[in-house]
């Protein structure tokens, strides 16, 4: 969804309708709730939320990282990666 | 059938850029592709760092396509990789040379590519990607001769 004027409610206006706008929000309509003019929190579809920590889990959650053979392993640099791109081209 | 141990440099590669050499290797068949946990932690934790989340997705899809060897780092191998090769590359070549496997594919020409860690690894072989598939496309290797005759090989 594309954030507009629309669905940007401050906090203080939102408390009176938040009957409605639970209503509202379905699928990947949500409205964000600004405090003092910036951003504070969000009414998601519950579905929408869990079907996004899903999508977290599945990626981060897996992981080969193993602590002990961190010391074996070391963070490239930008010029290798760079020297590796020239050198994997058919 | 050979095998191939994947280092990091090309696992990372592969993930970065589906066009390069390092892709195409993953989708050559007749040949094992293998790798270990130590190669794993190294690429993965490059990938988190360096590249975008989407590639993460890519590494899992990856990997999923290699043998892991099941084998621990020999702290004593990786002293007598350093007398060849530099320090931060000795991990590797140790892992490499303990795999067994018929060939080492990576894409540091400058370190690993050279007479002393040749002896070093001997009878294995070590190689980039774009070296192995050419070999493949023109002598082929045993157990792979359908792969030289087909030449093109698709991208994943």
């Amino acid at each position: 969804m594309i954030t507009n004027l629309f669905n940007i409610i401050p906090i203080t206006k939102a408390r009176s309708k938040l009957g409605n706008l639970a209503e509202k929000v379905a699928k990947d309509n949500y409205i964000i709730l600004t405090k003092d003019g910036s951003p504070k929190a969000a009414l998601v579809d519950i579905s929408y939320l869990e079907n996004l920590e899903k999508q977290v889990k599945k990626i981060y959650g897996k992981t080969f990282i193993d602590p002990k053979l961190i010391k074996y392993t070391r963070e490239f640099s930008d010029e290798e990666i760079k020297e590796w791109e020239k050198e994997d081209v058919l | 059938m050979k095998t191939i141990f994947v280092d990091s440099s090309v696992l990372f590669s592969a993930v970065n850029s589906p066009s390069g050499g390092s892709s195409k290797l993953f989708t050559l068949k007749n040949i094992k592709l293998i790798t270990s946990n130590v190669v794993l932690v190294e690429s993965e934790r490059n990938v988190r760092k360096k590249l975008h989340e989407y590639h993460l997705e890519r590494f899992f899809m990856l990997v999923n396509k290699i043998k892991i060897i099941k084998q621990l780092p020999d702290d004593r191998l990786i002293k007598r990789a350093q007398k060849v090769i530099v320090d931060k590359d000795s991990v590797v070549l140790a892992e490499s040379k303990k795999s067994d496997a018929h060939f080492l594919v990576t894409l540091d020409k400058k370190h690993f590519l050279t007479d002393s860690v040749a002896q070093f690894l001997k009878p294995q072989k070590a190689l980039t990607p774009k070296m192995l598939i050419e070999m493949i496309q023109k002598i082929g290797i045993p157990g792979s001769e359908d792969i030289a005759r087909r030449r093109k090989v698709s991208i994943v």
